[in-house]
């Protein structure tokens, strides 16, 4: 399946942009994950301090093997939910309309659209020191739809897309001008 | 309360069956991901490369996982409840 299968793309339509957060946001929950992984390390090196016959117990050190499979698999498999969350996370922008495509996790999505000749206003805010230095923010777009703004959060160059979407609404408000009768 | 008068006696593979157990949930949403991924058209070279990245790490857990574990004796008998553990515990209810 591709993308334009997913989002009904009609035969006039082509995707111009696909828009995901900026990569820097997965930094965080990389810099967790390390953490988590190192975590075991040190209880090792205390349990060998403090109890060692624990690690070479017949019964508790094959206990403690599976416990330890288990808690890698568990943090790689977040690690990884993670990311799949975060890349299904997605603005599309088309010649024609929005589709902001919200993943919030593994069984919740929601997915909102709305046509460039409804877009009123569009704002962009870059606010804090890692956005200012990694060029990401928010983008907010006024519609004249029943979805009043969308909200894309984290998303790379805010102040260029702004310009972009704006650009493309012009052209599609052309577009509908000229189809009038 | 009740305080159990026997004691329980498990075979050390019970381990193997819960692990086993946790095996099947990581595998059940390990493709629920890349389910995700292919029926949204998003399985791109990144999220490919994520997941091949994902299913590498997996497989070298598991084997060292495998590694050692392979020597052990699943069959032997474990002792997870002896009432005579808490024998002291009677004490409590001695006067004074």
């Amino acid at each position: 399946m591709t993308l334009g299968t997913f989002i009904h793309q009609k035969s006039y339509e082509r995707i111009e942009y696909e828009i995901r957060k900026h990569p820097f946001t997965l930094v965080p929950i990389f810099i967790g994950f390390l953490a988590l992984a190192a975590a075991p390390f040190g209880l090792y090196f205390l349990l060998s301090s403090i109890a060692p016959a624990i690690l070479d117990g017949q019964l508790t050190m094959p206990v403690l093997i599976l416990l330890a499979s288990f808690y890698y698999l568990s943090i790689g498999l977040f690690l990884y939910t993670y990311f799949v969350t975060f890349y299904l996370d997605l603005l599309i922008i088309t010649n024609d309309r929005l589709l902001h495509i919200q993943q919030q996790n593994l069984f919740a999505r929601t997915i909102s659209e709305v046509d460039l000749n409804k877009v009123q206003d569009v704002t962009s805010e870059v606010h804090g020191f890692f956005p200012s230095l990694f060029n990401y923010g928010t983008l907010e777009i006024q519609t004249a739809s029943a979805t009043e703004k969308f909200i894309v959060m984290k998303i790379p160059h805010p102040e260029t897309l702004r310009q972009v979407i704006l650009d493309l609404a012009v052209e599609d408000a052309k577009h509908h001008h000229t189809e009038k009768p | 309360m009740v305080i159990l008068s026997r004691m329980i006696i498990i075979s050390f593979y019970v381990i193997l069956f819960l692990y086993a157990f946790f095996l099947l949930a990581f595998l059940i949403f390990t493709m629920i991901n890349i389910g995700h991924l292919v029926s949204t058209g998003t399985f791109t070279t990144t999220s490919f490369a994520a997941t091949f990245l994902f299913i590498t790490y997996s497989v070298i857990i598991l084997g060292l996982t495998w590694f050692q574990v392979a020597e052990i004796d699943w069959q032997q008998q474990v002792t997870i409840w002896n009432p005579t553990w808490l024998s002291g515990a009677a004490s409590f209810n001695q006067p004074y």
